[in-house]
Parts: structure tokens; sequence; C-alpha cells
């Protein structure tokens, strides 16, 4: 079970709906949000930070700090924060884990 | 006049547009680099095109000004060589190393123009590796180009004029704001304001949104120390504890932005080896960004945070500078807007410098008093009780041995977000003022690069 997010939008909210999977949970977002928006309105989490095992979910969204890294099913290494939302994607969160 | 020189600009914020302007208004056609997929720098980001709000709604007072750069920018866009989504992670003498979508690319160049504008300067709290914990720069750029505040209620802590603006357009946009803590002391900004009078419409516009939160009812804290961000049981940011000296408050949120105003994005010059400016922590240039280096040039808050407007200015001199020493003849009128570009350029200085001394990071007793296990480098989790050890009682005041030791600034970020703060404890543990602290030597590539799949 996933928690509940935390963010919330504050508006914008008559965009086209895009259907994506986040580790493998069907999620709705909204065309023109980040892969990290959709994110912290579903899953709430991005990647493992490698020393403490603990979730992280983004920090700078400018693409400076690196810690909102999630993988395609091919392996491939996006930044969440500044990677929009495609109808269909599937990305997860847990690359390193998964041995990219 | 047009020489066959090949120029680039790193950067599309104010800076690099209005240098990249001016060079199209000579007849050049310079090539403009940029990491972000949509030109307007950190100020005037712009959302991705499915969003629809007012400029009104995004930039508010600013609304004007960054539409006038957007489409003095999108009018000579097929007048430049523009590459969006594209970042320089080396440079040499004659060559830039991009990371392009069509992959790995070296560009050769005769002329350089740095405008890489700046990130959060922060410092580190206890517990704020957990997820939750945001830059300042961060929770704006999700509320201007997402829409999204990133915790609801969502608090503010630092120190700078960004702090306020950021808890302001939270408020205006209809989110809960938990609180604002400034470390910097009220008296501060009295004390600055004959710098600060050097811009009164601005210094009015921040102090209004200061008493715009206040009369909010945003509970407002100055002059204290950031004791601890607390988690809940998923290990998610919970509340934030802070101390005024005296006694001690917690606050339940569920996000907290940290920024202690913005550091530049200089590791460019730095790999190009342009020397120190004399007892400051910026790059050496004359008084239109000139640097040592032939054919380099800086400006904006890449070279020094002077904010949007000087920026500008700060592009359009560069671009001049280029010019003439490309042999490139000035107008009379040319001429004279430099003068008042110059005179404009030095009263924006004063007015930074009244922010600074607005703003200043915290005092040395707040690093003496930071808990051995706080973590000062997220990427590496290097704690401070580590840095302590390697730090041999601070006979070393090298951060960069400090960082080979212990592996602070080594990691994704690039010493980003920890040089201020090791910059920071070495000062205040060997009674030493900061500009006594060598930074942390920058390193190609300065952003982490994939390797792809196939070619493992
Ligand atoms: C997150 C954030 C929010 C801010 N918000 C405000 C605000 O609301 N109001 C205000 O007055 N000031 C704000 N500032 C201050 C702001 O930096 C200046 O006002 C202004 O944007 C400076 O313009 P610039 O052109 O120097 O740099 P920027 O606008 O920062 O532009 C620099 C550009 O260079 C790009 N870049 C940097 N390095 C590289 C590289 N190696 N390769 C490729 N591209 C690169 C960046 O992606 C960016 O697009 C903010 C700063 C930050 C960091
Ligand atoms: S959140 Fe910092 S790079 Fe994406």
């Amino acid at each position: 079970m996933s928690p509940k997010p935390r963010a919330k939008r504050l508006s914008e909210t008559n965009r086209a709906i895009v259907s994506l999977q986040i580790d493998n949970v069907p999620v709705e977002a909204l065309a023109g949000d980040t892969l990290l928006t959709a994110i912290l309105l579903s899953t709430g989490q991005t990647g493992r930070d490698a020393f403490n095992q603990t979730r992280q979910a983004g920090f700078c969204l400018m693409g400076a700090c690196q810690s909102c890294w999630v993988w395609s099913a091919a392996g491939q290494r996006f930044r969440a924060c500044d990677t929009p939302v495609q109808q269909g994607l599937q990305i997860y969160t847990d690359g390193e884990r998964l041995g990219w | 006049m047009v020489s066959g020189d090949k120029i680039v600009i790193v950067g599309a914020g104010p800076a690099g547009m209005e240098a990249a302007i001016t060079l199209v208004k000579a007849g050049l056609r310079p090539t403009v680099i940029d990491a972000n997929a949509r030109s307007g720098g950190q100020i005037y980001r712009r959302p991705p095109a499915d969003h629809r709000r007012s400029y009104k709604d995004i930039y508010g007072a600013d609304a004007a000004k960054a539409r006038y750069l957007h489409d003095a920018f999108d009018a000579i866009r097929k007048r430049i060589d523009y590459r969006p989504d594209t970042r320089v992670w080396a440079a040499d003498k004659a060559t830039l190393f991009l990371d392009s979508p069509e992959g790995p690319l070296a560009l050769p160049y005769d002329k350089l123009i740095l405008c890489t504008g700046a990130t959060d300067r922060l410092f580190p709290i206890l517990g704020w590796e957990a997820p939750g914990c945001y830059s300042l720069g961060g929770a704006q750029i999700a509320l201007k180009s997402q829409a999204l505040a990133l915790g609801d209620p969502i608090g503010f802590v630092g120190a700078g004029p960004l702090l306020w603006l950021v808890a302001w357009q939270h408020l205006k946009a209809g989110s809960e704001v938990a609180g604002v803590w400034c470390t910097a002391p009220l008296k501060n900004l009295f004390v600055a304001l004959p710098w600060l009078a050097a811009r009164p419409g601005l210094a009015l516009r921040g102090l209004g949104q200061i008493f715009a939160l206040w009369r909010a009812g945003v509970p407002i804290k100055y002059g204290g120390r950031p004791l601890a961000v607390t988690a809940d049981a998923e290990g998610h940011v919970s509340g934030f504890q802070w101390s005024n000296g005296v006694k001690s408050s917690q606050t339940p949120l569920r996000a907290l932005a940290l920024g202690w105003h913005l550091r530049s994005e200089a590791q460019l010059p730095h790999l190009l080896s342009v020397p120190k400016a004399q007892g400051q922590n910026r790059p050496m240039v004359d008084g239109l960004g000139r640097s040592p280096t032939r054919g380099l040039y800086l400006a904006g808050d890449g070279l020094e945070i002077m904010g949007a407007d000087a920026a500008r200015i700060a592009g359009r001199m560069a671009a001049v500078a280029l010019l003439r020493d490309t042999g490139c003849r000035q107008t009379f009128v040319n001429k004279l807007k430099l003068v008042s570009d110059r005179i404009k350029h030095a009263r924006m200085r004063v007015f930074s410098s009244g922010l600074a001394r607005s703003f200043p990071p915290p005092e040395a007793e707040t690093f003496l008093a930071l808990p051995e296990t706080t973590v000062v480098c997220r990427c590496e989790n290097v704690r401070l009780a580590a840095v302590r050890a390697a730090a041999e009682n601070w006979k070393c005041k090298d951060i960069n041995r400090i960082k080979a030791l212990t592996r602070t600034g080594m990691g994704r970020c690039q010493g980003r977000y920890c040089s201020a703060t090791l910059m920071a404890i070495v000062a205040a543990e060997t009674d030493l003022p900061i500009s006594d602290i060598p930074e942390y030597r920058a390193q190609a590539p300065i952003y982490p690069l994939e390797i792809p799949n196939k070619q493992r």
C-alpha cells in the first residue's frame, strides 16, 4: 500500500488526463506534469537513498541534486523533475535495486 | 564587420537571453546552450506548454518583464543556434562538452559567455535528509511550473528575499503556509535600509510580502535557530522544531522548504582556470564581465548574486565587451546605453549588498551547536561527526582535504548543496572569515552522466 500524497494541486486541473504506470501501479496524471509531480501525487516517493535505504521525494526540482532518478523498463535513467509524463509510460523508482 | 568566430552562450536565463539578443542585433549568430527544456532561466521559467495560467498568475509583478524577454528571445530563435535540454558537463580552452538529446557532443568555440545562474545556498538541519524537505527554489519551481504545493501545509526556513517571496507566492496561490522561520534577526533589515533604499520599489515590495504573510496570520519567526526536522513512521517530514534562544517550538507540517539566499553556479569558470577576484568568492572579471582568460565573459547570478534585472544588464554588458574585442564599432546610442547600464548596475550592486546585510547566513554558533549526527552531505550521507574527525581538531582548513577523506561533495549533486556548509563549519570552528576558506575545486563532469545500457 503506497502512502497517501503530501503534495497538492493548487490550480490548472483542467488539463488532459495521461495514464502511466509507476512501479506497476496505474496512475493518472495531467498533460504537462513532470514525472515527479505524478509521483508526488500518487505513490509519493522516488528512489532509495543508497546509504540508509530510506525513500526520497526529490529536493531541488531543477535538475541539480539528482535525487529524483527513475528508470524506464529498458533501464534508461531519467530525472523525474525535468521529464514530462507520457501516455502509457512505465517507470520504476527503484532502479538501483533492480540492478540498473 | 561580422567575424567568423564561433560564439557560445551557456544559459538561457535573463543574462544569457539578453546577451544573445544584443549579439543578434550586431549581426552575429551565437549558439545558446541551456539545460532547461524552455528558455527563461530561473525567475522567468516557463511552465510546460499544456499549462494555461496567465503571465500575471505565474510571474506576478514581474509579468511584463517575463513576457518581454520571452517574446524577444522567441523572435531571435531563427537567428541563433538554440540548444535546449542540453548541459555543458565539462569545458576546456577551446571546447565545450555537451550532454544533449542527441547524445554526447564536443562543441568547439572561440568566444564564450557564461550565464549559468545560481542554485539555492543550503545549510543542514538535523533530519533534513527526510523525504519532504526541499530547496526553496524547488518549492517555487513546483508552484510556477506545475501549480503544485509540495506539502499541505508547507513551511519555509532560511534567510533571504526568496524566503519571503516564495512563502508569499504560496499563500497567494491558495496553499496553506505552516510558518516562515527566518534565521536572520529582524534588526538586520533596518540596519540595511540605507543600502536597500538604492531600489526603494523593490525594498517596499519585499516588505509588503512580509506584511501580507503576517496579516494572513502565518506564523513568522525571526532570528532563531532551526533545531530539527521530525519524520513520521514512514520516514517522511512531519514537523519542524525551532529555538528562539529561550524556548523551542514544534510545528506540524508536511513539507519544509529551506534556503539561505543563493550561490553562483561557478564550476565552469573554475574548470577554465579563471582566478578569484581579490578578497571575494567569485571569479575575477572587469567592469563589463570580461575575464582574464581571452574570449571568456561572465554575466548574471553565475558571477555575482544580484537578481534578474542586474543579470539582464550584465548579459548586455558582456555581449558589448565581446563585440568590442571582435573589433565591432559601437554607435553613439550604444555607447550612451552602456553608460546608463553601468550606472544602473552599480546601483543594483548597492541594493544586493543591502540584501546580503539583511539576510546573512546563520551565525557561527548555529554551526557549532549542530548535533554530531546531522547529515552535512545529503548525497553521500556524511554526518558532522565524520567531518569533525577528518578535520583533526581543525588543523585542516581545506574543505578539499575533508572531501577526500569523507566523500562530502563527491556525490550526485557534485557539492552544490554542501559546499557552503563545509566552508561555514570550518570557518566557525577555526574562527576565520568565510572568504579565507577555499571552496571545493570544480571537477568534471559537473553533472553525473548516464552511460547508456548498451554501452556498458
Ligand atoms: C530556483 C530559483 C528561483 C528563483 N526565483 C526568483 C524569483 O522569483 N525572483 C527573483 O527576483 N529572483 C529569483 N531567483 C534569482 C535568479 O537567479 C535571478 O533573478 C535570475 O534568474 C538570474 O538570471 P541569470 O540569467 O543569471 O541565471 P538563471 O536565470 O539562473 O539562468 C541560468 C540558466 O543556465 C542554465 N545552466 C546553468 N549551468 C548550465 C550548464 N552547465 N549547461 C547548460 N545550461 C546551464 C540553467 O539551466 C538556467 O536555465 C531565483 C533563483 C533560483 C535558483
Ligand atoms: S529533484 Fe533535484 S534533480 Fe530532480
